[in-house]
């Protein structure tokens, strides 16, 4: 990957893109295919979110904050992504996880579950889906999911709560 | 799903839900962060442009509903909005009188009605005064019609008519005006002669005008007209100066005492209304001295466009001067570019080159009619100009 002198970062000791990039790439591509659930778009959540970075001018920091620096970021524009997606769906222009997109090399029948699982999500409001993927795919605590969401604890465990009522509600109407 | 169906699914996607993120990928998509980043910005720039369009298409609407007339009633005035469209601002002067300073260009008729007499224009800064049974129109800058009980007449810059016109001038000389006298008796204050005064001019004297803004000499026999606001009162009630004799009409012994006095203060002002003295006591020479005076020593001030104006209509249609008048009318164009004067003084640079026979009458009248191809001025143009 070229270095460009716009997506340098500043801060001493000074970190370039090509740096970052090529530390947490992995790491943000993982976080934000388990909150979209799909491959596409998955590319331009990744590049959008190292943008960002660039435009933030990231100074250096521990790798604890550099992770949880970019989680915030991941999260907030793969919430933009999915609301848009929300609105497509809304017109009649997406249809949804598609097994194909879900990739991983898992069995067929375990791609098939998760498929069914992120249908389920796609039902869900965008704020209360990331908090439950947050908490529960991605295991994290609930101060974390409340900090990654930009929100207060109550309102974190209500969104997941929510969430967790919905992909619930057969077994509850049993 | 159930709660079971679920807990099996979470453990798959924990173990399972991974994106297929190799090292080919991984430079691919960080290949393309340069492009991205440019695609960004030029997003950035389209949704900046497109909020400014917003804004300016708000804006014009603001504007195009807001009043294009300031009006500046006189002391003690009663002005009355009538009506407000897309095409038309109508008011009526109730009592004593107001400048009324119409912007340019917005294509409202504004029309203004004081008794019988009904003022129209587009664009431009006049006084309409009553004062007892008549009405008093000032121009400043523009052109505006003026209609009572049939009869209309054009006014341009500088030009002031009195409704209905007087004919007889009662002892042309002698100090007696005969028009009624537009000041209220006692001095004004400095309050209203603040009032009175324009926008961008401070408290002084106003200069003075009469009559139609071509009058030939020896038919002079309009009623002379007294702007608002003279800032310089009589030193002595028994020897008036030439100042207040010339704010009462009477320009003729204005002039014999103004060439008593010592010279007129070196003020726009002044140099003004010593100016209107002289050309209208017939004495059109020695006016080009406090005109030219302004121009060379007040160009910046903002009655200088005026000045120039009135030096190119004294030098063309007073003196027979028309190569010198168009090079005034020039002027004027030039201090005053944007102002409703520039397409006046231009009409008049045209026919000041074409009464000199100049060739260049007929270029500046193509440039006139491109400019302003929407003139009322637009057929006498292209006559002096000699196009087709």
């Amino acid at each position: 990957m070229s270095t460009t002198p716009h997506l340098r970062l500043a801060g001493p000791p000074a970190v370039t893109v090509d740096d970052f990039y090529g530390r947490y790439a992995r790491y943000v591509a993982r976080l934000g295919f388990r909150l979209l659930g799909r491959d596409d778009g998955l590319d331009d959540l990744v590049q959008d979110v190292f943008l960002a970075a660039a435009a933030a001018r990231v100074v250096s920091k521990s790798e604890h904050e550099l992770r949880g620096w970019l989680a915030t970021v991941t999260v907030r524009l793969a919430g933009r992504v999915l609301r848009r997606r929300r609105l497509a769906r809304f017109f009649g222009l997406d249809e949804g996880p598609d097994e194909r997109l879900l990739s991983s090399g898992a069995a067929p029948d375990t791609v098939a579950m998760m498929a069914q699982l992120y249908r389920r999500l796609d039902a869900a409001p965008t704020a209360e889906r990331l908090a439950w993927t947050l908490r529960y795919v991605e295991n994290e605590p609930l101060d974390e999911v409340a900090r990654l969401c930009g929100c207060s604890l109550a309102t974190a465990k209500r969104r997941i709560a929510a969430v967790q009522r919905l992909l619930t509600e057969d077994d509850d109407d049993a | 799903m159930t709660r079971d169906e679920l807990a099996r699914h979470l453990e798959a996607a924990r173990e399972r839900v991974e994106p297929r993120w190799d090292e080919a990928r991984e430079a691919h998509v960080g290949a393309g962060l340069p492009e991205r980043a440019r695609r960004h910005r030029r997003r950035r720039v389209a949704l900046g442009a497109a909020a400014v369009l917003v804004v300016s298409v708000v804006a014009a609407l603001v504007v195009s509903r807001r009043s294009v007339v300031r009006v500046e009633p006189l002391e003690g005035a009663t002005v009355a909005a009538l009506e407000r469209s897309s095409q038309l601002e109508r008011f009526r002067v109730e009592t004593g009188g107001a400048w009324f300073e119409v912007e340019p260009g917005r294509g409202r008729l504004v029309r203004v009605e004081a008794q019988d007499v009904v003022v129209e224009v587009v664009g431009t800064r006049f006084l309409v005064e009553r004062v007892e049974a008549r009405v008093h129109v000032v121009v400043e800058h523009g052109v505006v019609r003026a209609s009572a009980r049939g009869v209309t007449r054009t006014l341009e810059a500088g030009a002031s008519a009195w409704f209905p016109e007087e004919t007889k001038r009662s002892a042309a000389g002698q100090g007696e005006p005969s028009a009624p006298p537009t000041q209220k008796p006692s001095p004004p204050s400095e309050a209203a002669a603040e009032a009175r005064s324009l926008p961008a001019v401070p408290a002084e004297p106003l200069p003075l005008e009469a009559s139609p803004p071509s009058p030939t000499p020896g038919s002079r026999k309009a009623s002379p007209v007294v702007r608002p606001a003279p800032a310089q009162p009589a030193v002595d009630a028994g020897a008036p100066s030439w100042r207040a004799l010339a704010q009462a009409g009477d320009f003729d012994t204005a002039w014999t005492v103004m060439k008593a006095a010592p010279a007129p203060r070196d003020e726009p002002a002044e140099l003004l209304l010593a100016a209107d003295v002289a050309r209208l006591s017939r004495h059109p020479e020695e006016a080009l001295a406090p005109l030219r005076r302004i121009l060379d020593a007040h160009a910046a001030d903002p009655r200088a466009p005026l000045a120039a104006f009135t030096l190119g209509r004294v030098l063309l249609d007073d003196l027979g001067r028309p190569r010198e008048a168009a090079a005034a009318f020039e002027r004027a164009r030039t201090l005053a570019p944007g102002a409703p004067l520039a397409e006046d003084a231009f009409a008049r640079q045209v026919e000041a080159l074409s009464r000199a026979q100049s060739p260049e009458a007929r270029a500046l009248a193509e440039a006139f009619e491109q400019q302003y191809p929407a003139s009322s001025r637009l057929r006498a143009v292209r006559h002096f100009g000699g196009l087709p």
